[in-house]
């Protein structure tokens, strides 16, 4: 009976001992300063500045046009391991927004038996970010190999195309699957949870540069690598044909190309296109209003033409291989004004051209080995000796120039 | 007293303690600073939305200089005050930890600023001693090339620092976290076609380049400050691949 009472006993307390073995816990808020702040916004100099991508070290260099310096140089990308590869971008008119293309390419190195199985069908996207903050505002999907990346003059559309030679040779004899996508993007929601689908255009078989027409950016010209074209396309009305004008005699057949038309710029007027031809190694003008080539307006540039640039009448063009740069006179018969090469502890790859921020100025953005960090020259616009030197990073690709300084 | 009474008693004893125990014996509330909520955060899987997984921040960092395992992340003192983080790659803090958690805790939203368990966290971090605030270096080895032989003595220490976390005592598996592989058992079977160079390399490979560059995964990557070419010879020769 004792062991009994004993026993009611414990189980009365044990029951006591296990409901207040665990006592409530109150979380006290956290009271300290910002958590995980935002880094600090970049330090913009008050003048002129220059923004390039770097393919090779996942970043943007930020350039000062006055002193000729580099002042920031910051990443970019998604993936903290493996390359995201910025390829291009675009500044916004306001000023207030980067986007940035990442092309994700296929690693130039031997990674290891097991990658080696796989492919590098990766898609792209379009980073949105702010400026100066460098603070991710929105990411896009894109279609795989993003090529070029714009924005319209009035800052209404972001427009990309994608430069997919793998479509183009996995598809022969099909142009139509041979194509690949231009994509427009509304600019100022691109990347929002509720943004609207992009225009989508199959305009050509691996595009790649391209400029809009000014202000609104209606009408895109694009440089179509994979067939030996210039592709019109109305954004306006994407439903509308798609104009693609042999950029010369006897085109390639899609994905053969013979031209391979790479590069472009748009005249200041609107009224002409300049193409670059990296296989056929020429520069071709195209007349906007005509619609046509302008006959007897072919320069042999002995290389692969890359990204130039109008001023006025002037065309300054970089060549690659053998590397050089060029002064053009457009409506001249014979077209070339000043011949500069560039040696090898120069500039190696010559692959954009832009108007420097002051008269008299040009910027060419030289690619380098696209491994170790390379450099933007400043050349003298008439002489085109080079003024100043600006290091930048691996494998530097496109330059945009805010002229009117960036605060 | 008769056995009626003494169970009546014991009854009776037995309530009044339950009283009691439901009544003034209830221990105080227990308050919890937000660093200390961020400490077992920092410790817990549960941090990911995604039930599935099993690895915790703590599964890759440390947090002082006592924790002597060798790990592929940074330890974290200090961490609030670097430049940047991923060797570079990333400046926002917050994006790097959701780096993590999306490649290593598959939580693809990440933890939203302003949130209670986010601003925890911080405050954990913040409140480790600030002993390496500059950037951190995170080398990453691209090329997955051959090694040659190690020590495999050496390599036994080097699994039992490096790899037994995860992966549990070597051949068996006993104590891995989660669905990490048995080592090397399970990495032989699985390229049995490969002769010994290419199952080095495939090795090498993997600690190198963890989940990414192709591979998949949520192995983190081992750089070169976290694990030296000669460590990794030792573990080839310790799983004897050689």
């Amino acid at each position: 009976m004792a062991r009994a009472f004993l026993a009611l006993l414990l189980a009365g307390l044990t029951g006591c001992s296990s409901s207040s073995a665990e006592p409530q816990v109150i979380d006290d808020p956290y009271d300290g300063g910002a958590s995980f702040p935002a880094p600090a916004p970049l330090s913009v100099p008050a003048g002129p500045i220059a923004m390039v991508s770097n393919n090779g070290s996942d970043t943007i260099s930020f350039l000062d046009l006055t002193t000729h310096a580099p002042f920031a140089d910051v990443p970019v990308g998604i993936d903290p391991v493996g390359l995201d590869g910025p390829h291009h971008l675009a500044f916004d008119p306001a000023k207030r927004e980067i986007f940035v293309a990442l092309a994700y390419p296929a690693p130039a190195f031997s990674p290891g038996p097991h990658a080696e199985h796989g492919s590098s069908t990766i898609p792209g996207k379009v980073m949105r970010l702010g400026f100066p903050s460098m603070s991710v505002l929105g990411v896009a999907r894109l279609d795989e190999n993003p090529g070029d990346i714009v924005i319209s003059e009035d800052g209404s559309r972001v427009v990309v195309t994608h430069f997919d030679l793998k479509k183009a040779l996995a598809n022969p004899g099909n142009p139509d699957k041979q194509r690949a996508r231009l994509l427009s993007f509304d600019a100022k929601t691109i990347g929002a949870a509720d943004a609207p689908a992009p225009v989508a255009v199959d305009v050509c078989v691996a595009p790649h540069g391209v400029v809009l027409s000014r202000p609104d950016g209606r009408y895109a010209y694009v440089a179509c690598y994979g067939e030996d074209a210039l592709a019109i396309v109305d954004l306006a009305d994407p439903a509308h044909p798609v104009t693609r004008t042999p950029v010369g005699p006897d085109p390639g057949a899609p994905g053969a190309p013979q031209y391979g038309p790479y590069a472009i710029a748009l005249s200041e007027d609107g009224s002409m296109v300049a193409i670059g031809n990296t296989l056929k190694r020429d520069l071709r003008l195209f007349d906007a209003k005509t619609g046509a080539l302008l006959a007897g307006k072919t320069y042999p540039a002995q290389g692969a033409v890359m990204f130039p640039v109008f001023l006025g009448g002037t065309l300054y063009v970089p060549v690659q291989t053998p590397d050089m740069v060029v002064r053009l006179d457009v409506q001249a018969t014979t077209f070339e004004i000043t011949k500069r090469a560039l040696g090898k502890d120069e500039c190696v790859l010559p692959h954009e051209i832009q108007l420097g921020a002051t008269p008299g100025e040009v910027l060419l953005v030289c690619e380098g080995d696209h491994k170790a960090p390379s450099v933007v020259l400043a050349l003298d616009g008439t002489s085109l000796a080079p003024t100043a030197r600006m290091n930048v990073g691996a494998y530097p690709d496109r330059l945009v120039v805010a002229k009117g300084g960036a605060q | 007293m008769s056995a009626r009474g003494t169970a009546a008693l014991a009854l009776s004893l037995s309530a009044i303690a339950a009283l009691g125990c439901g009544g003034t014996d209830d221990p105080a509330p227990v308050h919890r600073s937000a660093a200390e909520r961020g400490a077992a955060l920092f410790r817990d899987p549960r941090l990911s939305a995604n039930t599935t997984n099993a690895f915790s921040c703590d599964s890759c960092h440390a947090t002082s200089a006592a924790d002597t395992r060798k790990l592929p992340g940074a330890s974290l003192a200090g961490v609030t005050a670097r430049p940047t983080f991923w060797g570079g790659a990333e400046r926002d803090l917050l994006a790097s930890v959701d780096a993590c958690m999306r490649y290593f805790m598959l939580d693809a939203t990440g933890l939203p600023r302003g949130d209670a368990r986010t601003d925890a966290l911080y405050a954990y971090l913040a409140s480790l001693p600030a002993v390496a605030t500059g950037a951190q270096p995170f080398t990453v080895v691209y090329e997955a090339k051959d090694l040659p032989p190690g020590d495999a003595g050496r390599g036994a220490n080097v699994y039992a620092g490096t790899c037994s976390r995860c992966h549990g005592a070597a051949s068996t598996g006993a104590g891995r976290i989660g669905p990490s592989s048995i080592l090397p058992d399970d990495t032989v079977s699985e390229h049995g076609a490969y002769g010994p160079v290419e199952l080095r390399r495939t090795f090498v490979e993997k600690v190198r380049h963890g989940g990414f560059l192709g591979y998949g995964g949520q192995m983190p990557p081992f750089s070169r400050e976290a694990l030296s070419d000669a460590e990794l010879s030792d573990l080839l020769s310790f799983f004897k691949t050689y």
